[in-house]
């Protein structure tokens, strides 16, 4: 097991990182970087957070006790070492990846999910909205394989908590890019900003927590481009402020369409978990909807085609691999 | 608990730093629309092609948009310093009500986005979007085919 010092520590860096957020503020105020507050939206996202802590904190034993059990049950004793941290660190980012393509790709996991996301902002202070429901989305069963496999629980959670100091840092915009091998390999400012953003093109990508590696692997990467802006928050942006809609508004929307008449039971699954937008009349757009739209409406709009040799060479190159 | 309680206080407390740092910004949270051209602009960056006629609001916080052909109404409005946009579909209005002097209170069958004033000096404009707005909640159809 982990020395709890290495826990302690954790929680040192925690409450330095947070200091970070007050002094993107003063430097954006003094116009040293780029990142935009807003007062309410930085409250909400406080508030959020001190909703998140309290679930987090009274809910844990959900998480603790299934990896407790599959560790009861484990094939192989991992003993603890740099190397099976280092191990445990990689396993646990390719957890990270999938759990959070599925939050993301199916409505019921969204629902928790959708709470990060639902800012139209993007700055440090983002990092504070997250989710009040994560211990009983059901997800928490994609940590019992690396149980199971016969790391600790002290392991498990020592990675997953590197990995979340980690993504730290990579909400804002005050670093544009990192050097070219550093954006190839882990998760950047630049790479998140894709994450967190609305646009068509962007939505869907970018899942990694660390390694970029899984969304090149699986086909998920897009890379920030120059001439589009990302347009932080979700598809239909909250009108409101209040931590407790913030919170649970996505499940009261599944809750509402599920209350329908005349839905068969393979719609009402829709609704539940297909992906966010699905509607069982097509009223409404998922990520594959939307993007199609959005190609259809650029090569309409698009200049007619220019013979190659009279292209400028530096016409709208994207900005990284 | 006591970490969880530590955890709690730390984050309420820096809270109340953020916002003393915010508090002085606020007063220039960003601006207000110039007009019907601007309020269209902003609905078309979630709705492209829009076609239509926007009636701002008297404090330019909110706009209102007839959408031709019966296609709906669409609403812009101020959420700090961003502009959300939203078409209102069959059924998203639950009620309208004068607000005198001069105002609109909206209130929309959704939670995350539960409610909206929308000021509109002129006595007969403002008459005639409170029944447009009263038409897509009230004339709405029933529930199960309100997204048909």
């Amino acid at each position: 097991m982990p020395d709890p010092a290495y826990f302690q520590a954790a929680m040192v860096a925690q409450l330095l990182l947070l200091l970070l957020i007050p002094l993107e503020i003063l430097l954006a105020s003094r116009a040293r970087i780029r990142a935009e507050y807003d007062m309410n939206d930085t409250l909400a996202n406080v508030a959020v957070s001190v909703g998140s802590i309290f679930f987090w904190g009274t809910l844990s034993w959900m998480l603790f006790s299934a990896v407790t059990f599959a560790y009861g049950r484990r094939i192989y004793d991992v003993p603890f070492a740099a190397w099976s941290f280092l191990l445990a660190f990689v396993l646990e980012d390719f957890r990270y990846y999938w759990w959070h393509r599925i939050g993301h790709r199916s409505r019921w996991f969204w629902a928790s999910h959708v709470v990060h996301h639902s800012s139209q902002h993007f700055n440090l202070s983002t990092n504070l909205r997250q989710s009040w429901t994560s211990q009983f989305s059901g997800l928490i069963l994609l940590n019992v394989p690396l149980a199971f496999l016969g790391f600790s629980p002290g392991i498990i959670g020592l990675a997953f908590t590197v990995n979340l100091l980690y993504q730290f840092w990579i909400h804002t915009e005050a670093i544009d890019r990192m050097p070219r091998w550093f954006e190839w390999l882990l998760n950047t400012p630049s790479h998140h900003r894709v994450h967190h953003a609305s646009n068509p093109r962007y939505l869907d990508a970018n899942y990694a927590g660390v390694f970029m590696i899984w969304d090149r692997l699986f086909g998920t990467f897009v890379a920030e481009q120059a001439d589009e802006r990302p347009r932080y928050g979700i598809v239909r942006n909250l009108g409101t402020f209040n931590p407790i809609r913030i919170a649970l508004h996505e499940y009261v929307s599944i809750a509402r369409d599920l209350g329908r008449r005349n839905l068969g039971l393979a719609q009402r699954a829709g609704y539940l978990f297909g992906p966010p937008g699905w509607s069982h009349d097509g009223s409404r757009g998922t990520t594959e909807a939307l993007r199609a739209a959005e190609s259809e409406r650029r090569r309409r709009d698009a200049p007619p085609a220019t013979a190659p040799e009279s292209r400028r060479p530096t016409d709208c190159p994207p900005v990284s691999a | 608990m006591a970490e969880l309680a530590v955890s709690i206080a730390v984050n309420v407390l820096l809270g109340i730093v953020l916002a003393a740092l915010l508090y002085r910004r606020r007063a220039d949270d960003g601006g207000l629309l110039g007009g019907a051209g601007e309020a269209l602009d902003v609905f078309r960056s979630r709705f492209p092609d829009t076609q239509g006629a926007a009636t701002v609001s008297a404090d330019r916080r909110a706009a209102l948009i007839e959408l031709p052909k019966d296609a709906g109404i669409g609403l812009v409005q101020r959420q700090g310093r961003r502009w959300n946009a939203r078409l209102l579909a069959p059924g998203e209005v639950r009620s309208v009500k004068h607000s005198p002097p001069d105002a609109l209170d909206v209130e929309f069958a959704d939670f995350g986005w539960p409610r909206a004033r929308i000021r509109i000096a002129d006595p007969a404009a403002r008459a005639a979007w409170m029944a447009r707005l009263d038409a897509r909640g009230a004339g709405a159809p029933p529930r199960s085919v309100r997204h048909a």
